[in-house]
């Protein structure tokens, strides 16, 4: 069985692997295919009538004016959230990179908000910005300011969704600055004080 | 002019010392050579005077002027670290320019300097290469080139030949000691390789635990150790080194007894009476085997033929092993029993406290110890 004497260490790494293959193959291939696939009909979602009808759905969307609209708002989203995403991830990391106890502390903490699923963020954040219980409205009538709408209002539900955004993700790109500036030897940073950097 | 001039300085770390009041001068254009076993508080020092440590207590001066609040990079010093610590995304050339743009020295000038450096170096054809392309022994020229550029007042080596191959340190150390000479400056270098100290220094400072166990030439240190342990430290082979008890205590004479015969030494003995504990010392070289009177009496139990000369190790009936020099073809062999005797006014003394009995004007020595 020289076959299997070849093949032993791939075997046990498809092994290892194949819980996660199996979820992923489950949960995420399949319902992505059958999307594909199901864009390329007329397909009833309650009932049964499937009709193959090929890019029909896609010119339907392409002379969608909403479909525009979601698009552009999707891109300002992208621009504003990802480049503050990361910004604000090596801003924190270089102010945690510290080999103090305090900071790993801190290190955990401003990761942890990365772990909350979508629901968890969500339902912490109605909880912030609801106009009439939150807690930037107690906070804005504190000081005699009305109190504002975040999430119904044309101007400020863009901006506030970035922020809840980033709270939720730039514990990601932290840790791996983090990762980074620690791969960096302390001897570097010391050439770098007697070099007046 | 670039003294340098420790005052008491301390260095503490919550409740540990370790730098126990250190006081040191070192003249402008010194090459000086720290050495003493890893943990010894060499290179904390090193890193003090350059600034990368705070000071406990005491006070550092370079030229004059005191530095213990000074930056690392206002402190007029360079440093070579054993890693190197180039910067990994900039040439050899960058790297070594980049101090001087720091600074806001005029881009033509950093030309002149870099290329100047190079040619030194003969690191020319690596200017272009980032770190990750160079050997290492290339990337420590650069590392040293990117001191040099800085023209300081003092140069600071933390062990920079020790990631080197025993070949390339060797060259590595004569071109140092060569570049030393050269540049108008100070040298500090920090190593725990005695060889590398006695080669190199115009003056050793041997540590141990934090303070200092004696300083002076290489000479000095070798022919006359203030205490066992620098004894010990210094010298390959080192000095061999036996407990015995004093037979006769003389004004500059004192006579010990050895395992097959009795040792006279050139000593202060002072307070010295029959029957104290002492440690008498000598150095392989001058103990050879001979065919009449010696005074150590043993059995060959390793023979090294290094060629140029023979190692003899010879134990005694109870257990003593005196190292001794004899010539490249000695005729003695494993087992035999040799008889050792001491060249004249060679032998040390040390008291039961380690330290050396001060030895006598007629002891051929490179002068006190200061």
């Amino acid at each position: 069985m020289s076959w299997l004497r070849r093949y032993r260490d791939a075997i046990a790494g498809y092994g290892f692997l194949a819980p996660f293959l199996g979820f992923y193959a489950v949960f995420l291939l399949y319902p992505f295919g059958l999307g594909l696939w199901m864009s390329l009909h007329d397909w009833e979602i309650v009932g049964n009538y499937r009709q193959f009808i090929g890019w029909l759905n896609y010119q339907e969307l392409w002379d969608d004016p909403y479909f525009w609209e979601a698009f552009k708002r999707t891109l300002q989203f992208a621009a504003m959230a990802a480049p503050a995403a990361t910004v604000l991830g090596l801003a924190l990391a270089l102010a945690l990179n510290k080999p103090l106890r305090l900071y790993g502390a801190l290190r955990a903490i401003f990761f942890a908000s990365s772990i909350f699923s979508v629901t968890v963020v969500t339902l912490v954040w109605t909880m912030v910005l609801n106009p009439d219980q939150g807690l930037l409205s107690h906070t804005l009538r504190s000081v005699g300011l009305e109190p504002i709408a975040f999430l119904a209002d044309r101007d400020w539900a863009m901006p506030a969704l970035v922020v809840t955004t980033l709270w939720w993700s730039a514990g990601l790109p932290m840790a791996l600055f983090l990762a980074g500036l620690q791969q960096i030897p302390p001897e570097v940073y010391e050439a770098a004080r007697l070099d007046n950097a | 002019m670039a003294d340098v001039m420790l005052r008491d300085v301390r260095k503490r770390y919550s409740a540990q010392t370790v730098i126990h009041d250190v006081s040191l001068d070192l003249r402008h254009r010194e090459f000086i050579v720290f050495v003493g076993p890893s943990g010894c508080g060499k290179s904390t020092l090193l890193r003090m005077i350059a600034g990368l440590e705070q000071i406990s207590g005491g006070e550092i001066l370079i030229g004059g002027r005191r530095v213990n609040d000074t930056p690392p990079g206002d402190r007029g010093v360079a440093m070579v670290f054993q890693n190197y610590a180039l910067y990994p995304h900039m040439t050899a050339a960058e790297n070594m320019a980049f101090g001087l743009r720091n600074i806001g020295t005029p881009r033509a000038e950093i030309t002149e300097r870099v290329t100047h450096a190079a040619k030194t170096l003969q690191i020319e054809h690596l200017l272009a290469r980032r770190p990750a392309e160079m050997s290492g022994g290339q990337r420590q020229r650069i590392a040293i080139g990117r001191a040099i550029v800085r023209r300081p007042d003092v140069f600071l080596f933390d062990e920079p030949l020790s990631n080197l191959d025993a070949a390339l340190r060797v060259q590595m150390r004569v071109e140092l000691v060569q570049l030393h000479q050269r540049l108008d400056a100070t040298s500090i270098y920090v190593t725990h390789d005695q060889v590398e100290a006695m080669t190199m220094a115009d003056r050793i400072v041997v540590f141990r635990d934090g303070r200092i166990e004696q300083i002076g030439t290489p000479l000095e240190i070798y022919r006359m150790p203030a205490n066992t342990f620098v004894a010990s430290f210094i010298g390959a082979p080192k000095m061999n080194l036996l407990e015995t008890r004093v037979v006769a205590a003389s004004p500059g004479r004192v006579e010990v007894s050895l395992p097959g015969g009795r040792a006279e030494v050139a000593a202060n003995g002072g307070a010295l009476t029959a029957g104290a504990p002492v440690t008498f010392g000598v150095r392989p070289e001058h103990l050879r085997p001979t065919a009449g009177e010696g005074i150590f009496r043993g059995q060959a139990r390793a023979i090294e033929r290094l060629g140029r000369e023979t190692l003899l190790h010879v134990t005694s009936a109870d257990g003593a092993t005196l190292i001794a020099t004899d010539t490249g073809d000695s005729p003695v062999r494993m087992g035999d029993t040799v008889t050792l005797a001491l060249d004249p006014g060679s032998g040390r003394l040390f008291g039961a406290d380690g330290v050396a009995l001060p030895p006598t004007a007629a002891t051929p020595s490179g002068g006190g110890v200061p």
